[in-house]
Formats: structure tokens, C-alpha cells, sequence
């Protein structure tokens, strides 16, 4: 080792500290993604369009290991020579089929029998490009548009209670703020449109947290219990929830889901290392754990689809548990055991979005990225029952599946699944879409008990950068009536 | 399935190559990971509005370059309106006591300031070789020099900064004879 190396070591020692866990990295990366795939969207686009149905795929081994810089450059270089040759060649093909494409979308418009326009909202339009920021100096002004959210927020999955960060204030769904906060916010939609404030539970909305079905019990992947009606507090032990990693602890658990009956607790859980010469925490690997809740209790542990992301599906009693391997095939597993208890075919191509398991325990769901299609297999038999494809989500505009929410009706006949601006139910036993509302996007949807209606929780929206700050929105719940396309109840400002 | 241009798709592939490091150089940069988060969408965003990036010999060094000019440009702004800003709500491992992280920080921020002043190839070669943590070898073949070469500049550039770094002589005798 040189001199001058250790000196400059020495005097750049502490930075190393600064570098975020992975998964906040890898979620910084999957934000820049989407900002990337809507940009894509603006009309800037098109020069010559290239089908790239991997390149939406997050799968890339780039975000996943230290790719040396000097190897990589070659080969960008050779891409980019290679790309541009082959823009230039089909350019005057590609705007043909563009041309034709669209003609045909307008025409499958025409023809569809499903109407796509709710009574109370319009039609999706594209997304516009963004404004560029002026250019002040010394200005206050946050930096990306799309910045990232102060305000997280989780509701629960069959009880309508939502919580979120906050000041010490009580605010109301979808009112806006500047401050975002650190105080634990609470509603229960089904009573009003005000938070309860808990000023003594600290909340960042950061932290890795799961709200239990019924929306009483908010556990914290550290071990704290919040009983959130009493305000009792407790614990449970989920076990190595840190790793030490030479001079940092790292959460180990990214994510955490409820089963439905609430006796268990999916988590992701992340193997990480600090490699030498790289900075950062690396991703050994990942898991997914089922431990019961609340005694701790670890029942099994399997390998997750590699996306980093925890995409399962719990059946009713919590006694199944559906997740893809690393080859992206949705098995089914046995939640006491792990064991594989059933592998659906085809294998998904894209990052699965979104699993479910039928309530009656008939189906099995799974919506994959790009293009956002779905699959129904019956549960017990291995081959695809239904596929709602590319074209047909196309005719419904029903695209960029963000949240990869999709939920069962209670008695398991209807599959509704979340996209950009809309909200689509599917016939499970026919696998016809008969529903397509012009809704918002949504982070969870809840069926009535009945079935036929479908309440709705968006997201957290990031506001407008101004010279003032950046508003951001509490999410907004609103019930509607799938069949009418009806705007029954709106629980915001 | 999504058609993408041809500065889209690689403008992806340098996210999925490079995302991560970039994400954790701007955290150190900025010693905030709000803002590395920010910092990280904001460069994506204007490399795509640019398509500068195209035109370069190598897309990843262009890449680079961009991610530390934009990381000292937000530096520079903040300090003039509104000084160190102490991190809030970091996620990520064990918070020692507010005075020594606060003091922590701020020989971090010292450091960083003295890197801001050095040229701007000196410092881009200072942020990738102790800030990224990229070899000689790598700086070398990326810059069109040799390894050797890098090195000496490093080391000429680490004695800048120590100098800079040190109390000037002047100040101190100024602080000494202050009263009280």
C-alpha cells in the first residue's frame, strides 16, 4: 500500500459510514427508473422506437453487483455503435408500424364493449413533460420534480384505517403539506376524514412497518408492537433483524406483510456484505421468512423471485403462501413448511408485480411488469387458466401496473387489479375483463363485503417544485361502484 | 411491452449498471440520503432531457462526470442559503450522540468543501478514487492516462487538500489574541 493512497484513505475515513443500506439504495434506483419510463411516455420520444421489454425488466445483474467501470464502458460503447445502426435501418419501418399502431388502438376503441371512462373522472391522458425548474440562485428549491415523497403512508388490507407521518398536528386525507413530520398519524376513513395524532410515537414512514389486516396492530421491523386503539405497547422477537457490517448496523428486513387472518408475518430479508475495494453494502441474498405473529415463532424461511421486493400472496387462513422462485414461476407453498405445494406455468418474464390467492382458495393470480398482463391459474392444477394479455390492456389503457396491487373479491369470482388510471376487475372463472374504472391509481383496494364495491387508497402524490417548497399530498380513499362506474364516497380534501 | 429511444434505453442500462454507486457517491456528497435520492433522479432526468451523454466517447465517464458537477453544484447552493444541514431521518444503521455525529459531520462537510475548491479535474479524480473508490487502473484507462500519472496527481491533490485543511497560521494567532 502507497503513501499517498493511506493519506488520502485517512482523510476521506467517515465517508464510508454515509452509504446507505441497499435497499434504500435500490429503491432510489427503482424511483429513477419510473421517473425514466415516464419520461419515456412524454412527447419527446420516438426518433425511431425500439420494442425493449427487458430494458422495463428490473432484473438487470447491473443493480445487483459492482460492475467495473472500465469493463462496462466497452461494452456500452459496442451497444451504442450497434444500436444506432440498427435505428437507422429500421427507422423508416418503425414509423410505418407507429402509424399503424395507433390507427389500430383507435379503432379497438371503437370496438370494445367495456367502457373505460368512469362518470366522475376523465379519460387518462398522457403524461405531460416536465416543467424544467427556473434556474435561481440561491433559491430554496427542491431539485427533482419527482422528488421523493416526505410523506409514506400504509393502509390496512381489509380495515379502513390508514396511517402516515405528520406533524403534531391533526390533517386531513389528501390536504397537503410541506413539513412532512415525524409523529405517527392515524385514520379511520370509515369516521372521518382527520387524523388521531399519536405526538408520543415517533414516524418517519421511513422505517420498515406492517399494519395488521384489521388495522389495530402496527409492528416495526425493529420489534415494536403499537397497539394502535390502547396505545399498549410490546414486542416480538423476528429475529437478526440487523446485520453488523464493519462500521454500520443495517436492517436486515426491507419489507413485511400480514397474512390475512393475521396470525403470520411474511418478511423480506436481506443477506448483506460489505465487499472489499466496493463501497457499500452488497446483497448477498434474500430471503422470505413466515414467522407467527405475535409469539415470533419462525416457520419458514424460502428464496425469493431476486427483485428485491416482497411480492407474495397469502391465502385466507394464512395457511398457503404463493411467491415466484428465482426463475420468476409462481409456486405455492405450504406456510408452515415452505414446501412447494404447486408450480404454475408459464414462467413470468418480467418482475412480478403483483400475487394473490383467492379467498375460496380456487385461484392464483399474478401480474408481471411489463406489460403489466395478468395470469389465473386454478390453484390446484399446474397450467394457465386464464391470461389477460398485452393487447387487451392496451385497449383498455391500462398500463404501468406502479403498486402491483391486485385483490380477490371476497368470494373469490372477481380479480381487481391496480394500473396507471385504471382500476380493472376481472372474471376469474372466464378471464374477461368486465370492468375498467377510470380511477387513480391505487396503493390498496378493498372489496365490500358483498362485492360490489371497491374503495380505493392512492398513493401519496409529490407536489410541484416552487420557490416556496414542494407540496406534498395524504393519500385520498374513494369507494366506487365497479359496475356503474360510480363515484360513491370520496374521503379527501 | 414499451418503445423506448435509443438515449432511454441507455440511459437505463446505465441506471441498472451504475445506479447504486451513484445513489451511495451522492449520499456521501451530500451526507444526506434524502438528497441522494433526489440527487440521483435529478441527473437521470437531465441526462435524458440532454442526450449529451450520446455524444460521448464513454457514456459512463460522462455519467460520472455529471453526477459530481451536479453534487458540488447543490452543494454550492445549499451553503449559500442555508448552511450545513444535519441529517434527518436516516434510515440506516446505529445514531451515536447528536453532538458527535454533529460534530462528525462537520469535519465531513470541511472535507468536502476543500474538494470543492481543487480544480475541477482534481477534483473529479479525488471523488472517484477516495469517494467512489475506483482504482488507479480504472482512472487511468478512463481518462486516457496511466496509472502512474494518477497516482502523482492524487497525491498532489491530497497535500492541497491538507494544506487547505489546516488552520492557517494567521487565523490562529488572530484566535489566540482575541479577547476572552
Amino acid at each position: 500500500m502507497n503513501d499517498d493512497r493511506d493519506e488520502g484513505e485517512v482523510l476521506f475515513l467517515g465517508f464510508d459510514s454515509l452509504v446507505p443500506a441497499a435497499a434504500v439504495a435500490q429503491r432510489a434506483v427503482e424511483a429513477t427508473r419510473r421517473l425514466l419510463l415516464d419520461q419515456a411516455h412524454s412527447p419527446r420520444q420516438a426518433s425511431a422506437a425500439v420494442t425493449v421489454e427487458r430494458l422495463a425488466d428490473k432484473s438487470s445483474i447491473g443493480s445487483r453487483t459492482s460492475l467495473a467501470i472500465s469493463a462496462s464502458a466497452d461494452r456500452a460503447q459496442r451497444r451504442y455503435v450497434f444500436r444506432t445502426g440498427l435505428v437507422a435501418s429500421v427507422g423508416l419501418v418503425a414509423c410505418v408500424v407507429a402509424y399503424f399502431l395507433a390507427t389500430r388502438q383507435d379503432r379497438a376503441e371503437t370496438d370494445t364493449t367495456i367502457s373505460v371512462s368512469g362518470p366522475m373522472r376523465q379519460p387518462a391522458t398522457p403524461s405531460q413533460t416536465p416543467k424544467a425548474l427556473p434556474a435561481v440562485a440561491g433559491g430554496n428549491v427542491m431539485l427533482a420534480p419527482w422528488a421523493v415523497p416526505r410523506l409514506h403512508a400504509v393502509s390496512a388490507d381489509w380495515a379502513s384505517i390508514l396511517i402516515a407521518n405528520g406533524g403534531k398536528e391533526p390533517v386531513r386525507l389528501g390536504s397537503v403539506t410541506r413539513e412532512g413530520g415525524g409523529v405517527l398519524h392515524v385514520w379511520d376513513w370509515s369516521k372521518g376524514t382527520l387524523s388521531r395524532v399519536l405526538p408520543d410515537v415517533e414516524f418517519w414512514g421511513t422505517e420498515t412497518v406492517a399494519l395488521s389486516p384489521d388495522g389495530k396492530q402496527l409492528v416495526w421491523a425493529r420489534g415494536d408492537i403499537l397497539d394502535l386503539h390502547t396505545g399498549e405497547k410490546s414486542r416480538i422477537n423476528l429475529m437478526d433483524e440487523d446485520v453488523e457490517v464493519e462500521d454500520g448496523t443495517y436492517s436486515r428486513i426491507c419489507d413485511m406483510r400480514f397474512s390475512p387472518d393475521g396470525g403470520r408475518i411474511a418478511l423480506h430479508v436481506m443477506n448483506l456484505e460489505r465487499e472489499k475495494g466496493i463501497p457499500g453494502s452488497r446483497i448477498l441474498s434474500d430471503v422470505i421468512r413466515v414467522v407467527e405473529f405475535p409469539s415470533g415463532r419462525q416457520f419458514c424461511e424460502f428464496p425469493t423471485g431476486g427483485d428485491y421486493v416482497l411480492r407474495i400472496g397469502f391465502s385466507a387462513d394464512g395457511g398457503q403462501i404463493a411467491a415466484a422462485d428465482s426463475q420468476r414461476q409462481i409456486l405455492l407453498r405450504d406456510a408452515t413448511t415452505g414446501n412447494v405445494r404447486q408450480r404454475y406455468a408459464p414462467v413470468l418474464t418480467s418482475q412480478v408485480m403483483g400475487i394473490a390467492i383467492a379467498p375460496n382458495a380456487k385461484y392464483v393470480a399474478a401480474m408481471q411488469r411489463e406489460p403489466g398482463d395478468l395470469f389465473l391459474w386454478n390453484a390446484d392444477g399446474s397450467q394457465l387458466a386464464h391470461h389477460v394479455n398485452r393487447e387487451a390492456l392496451e385497449k383498455l389503457r391500462a398500463v404501468h401496473p406502479h403498486y402491483g396491487v391486485i385483490r380477490f373479491s371476497p368470494d373469490g369470482r372477481y380479480l381487481a387489479a391496480s394500473y396507471d388510471r385504471r382500476i380493472l376487475v376481472v372474471d376469474a372463472a372466464t378471464g374477461d375483463v368486465i370492468s375498467a374504472l377510470a380511477a387513480e391509481s391505487a396503493t390498496n383496494i378493498q372489496w365490500s363485503a358483498d362485492g360490489n364495491y371497491l374503495t380505493l387508497v392512492t398513493p401519496v402524490r409529490t407536489g410541484e417544485p416552487t420557490l416556496e417548497g414542494r407540496d406534498d399530498k395524504y393519500p385520498e380513499v374513494d369507494t366506487w361502484d365497479w359496475r356503474t362506474h360510480e363515484l360513491v364516497d370520496h374521503r379527501g380534501e | 411491452m414499451i418503445s423506448l429511444d435509443e438515449p432511454t434505453i441507455l440511459l437505463l442500462e446505465l441506471l441498472d449498471a451504475y445506479g447504486v454507486r451513484l445513489h451511495a457517491l451522492f449520499a456521501k456528497l451530500a451526507l444526506r440520503d434524502d438528497v441522494a435520492d433526489e440527487l440521483l433522479q435529478e441527473l437521470f432526468l437531465k441526462l435524458y432531457q440532454t442526450t449529451g451523454f450520446m455524444q460521448a466517447s464513454r457514456p459512463e465517464m460522462y455519467l460520472f462526470r455529471s453526477a459530481i458537477n451536479l453534487a458540488f453544484d447543490w452543494r454550492r447552493r445549499t451553503q449559500r442559503t442555508a448552511g450545513f444541514v444535519p441529517l434527518l431521518g436516516n434510515e440506516v444503521g446505529q445514531a451515536p450522540a447528536p453532538v458527535d455525529e454533529a460534530s462528525r459531520r462537520e469535519e465531513l462537510d470541511r472535507v468536502l468543501t476543500a474538494v470543492s475548491a481543487l480544480s475541477p479535474s482534481d477534483r473529479e479524480l479525488v471523488t472517484l478514487r477516495f469517494l467512489h473508490g475506483s482504482s488507479y487502473e480504472e482512472l487511468a484507462e478512463l481518462s486516457g492516462s496511466t496509472p502512474h500519472r494518477i497516482r502523482a496527481r492524487c497525491a498532489k491533490a491530497i497535500s492541497r487538500l491538507r494544506t487547505q485543511l489546516e488552520p492557517s497560521p494567521s487565523k490562529e494567532l488572530a484566535d489566540e489574541r482575541r479577547p476572552g
